[in-house]
């Protein structure tokens, strides 16, 4: 394959690191909305 | 794009996923410590407050028993003394009980004794009682007699002085006729002639019996009357009845005692009570004899 040349095969990766982002974003979301709702905060770890 | 990258890109995108399946499931599925916590929290928070709330009852329970204790021991102590007491009276009572029942005992005998003593004494005076009846009737019987021979003397006394009275007389009558012999012999002779005298003396020459004294008459009355030491009669001076007239008081075949007439009224007399076997009563027969 030469430099600079698109393969077609590009896009299907591509489409693959963004699923694989979407993920990593809800599981991110999905941790805080968690952390939120059990413990009303997302930074402190622990209250006196 | 090399095939290296291809594959670095693949494994990565599927370790990510499998990390991100994993942390998802971990998450939804992890417990909720705040919570526990808070319970947790809350309930020891509770068995605290319940804890000293028991605390203080057991504190106060224990000041209360021990309190009971210390009344108990202070009843038991004072029921103690009392009870050393009462062992101590009840000691008392039986000696004085044992001294008590043998005085009872000395006291029976003595009783006893006395009960002969009085059976025998009883006995005695029964005996003594009989004789001073008998001699209670001797002497009235003997009192009798002597107003009798009193009577007599007095009659006797009067016939005396009446013979004394007619000596006299008859001496008197003597000087008389001697001074008529006198006064004859004078005028026959030279003597001198004495003068009569006349009798002074009255002329006495009957003697009669001398009247009947008063227990010599018979009177029968009834007692009216009764005080004290004084009994009043049912007849009086119309009667018969005179002072110092003594009444013998009967009821039946008893003798009661006498009564010494003081008084005399019309229709009743009053007098002392003598020789009193008895007291009299109302109805009782008064007569001068007896029987």
């Amino acid at each position: 394959m030469a430099p600079g040349k698109v393969s077609e095969t590009s896009g299907l990766y591509t489409a693959i690191l963004a699923l694989t982002l979407l993920a990593i974003v809800f599981t991110a979301g999905f941790v805080a909305y968690q952390c939120h709702s059990d413990y009303k905060t997302m930074f402190t770890i622990a209250s006196k | 794009m090399s095939a290296l990258t291809k594959v670095l890109i693949v494994l990565l995108s599927f370790s990510s996923l499998f990390l991100c399946g994993a942390i998802v499931t971990y998450v939804g599925s992890a417990n909720n410590y705040k919570d526990m916590y808070d319970g947790q929290r809350s309930q020891l928070q509770t068995l605290n407050d319940k804890v000293a709330t028991l605390t203080a009852a057991a504190q106060e329970q224990r000041m209360m028993v021990e309190q009971k204790i210390q009344e108990y021991e202070k009843r038991i102590q004072d029921m103690t003394a009392e009870k050393t007491q009462l062992s101590v009276d009840l000691n008392n009572a039986l000696r004085e009980s044992l001294g008590h029942q043998n005085r009872a005992d000395k006291w029976q005998g003595l009783l006893d004794s006395y009960g002969q003593t009085m059976a025998n004494q009883e006995l005695t005076i029964k005996s003594i009682q009989e004789k001073l009846d008998a001699a209670r009737g001797q002497l009235i019987e003997n009192d009798k007699q002597l107003n009798q021979q009193t009577a007599r003397v007095y009659e006797l006394t009067i016939q005396m002085e009446a013979l004394e009275t007619a000596r006299r007389r008859a001496v008197e009558e003597k000087k008389v006729l001697e001074d008529k012999l006198n006064k004859i012999a004078a005028a026959a002779g030279a003597e001198p002639v004495r003068v009569s005298q006349a009798v002074v003396t009255p002329d006495r020459s009957r003697v009669s019996a001398a009247a009947e004294t008063a227990s010599d008459v018979e009177l029968n009355a009834l007692i009216s009357e009764v005080f004290e030491n004084l009994a009043t009669i049912s007849i009086g001076a119309s009667d018969g009845v005179q002072k110092d007239m003594r009444f013998h008081v009967t009821r039946g075949d008893e003798y009661v005692c006498d009564v010494v007439i003081t008084h005399v009224d019309t229709d009743k007399a009053a007098g002392v009570l003598e020789l009193r076997q008895q007291q009299p009563r109302v109805g009782d027969n008064a007569s001068t004899r007896l029987m």
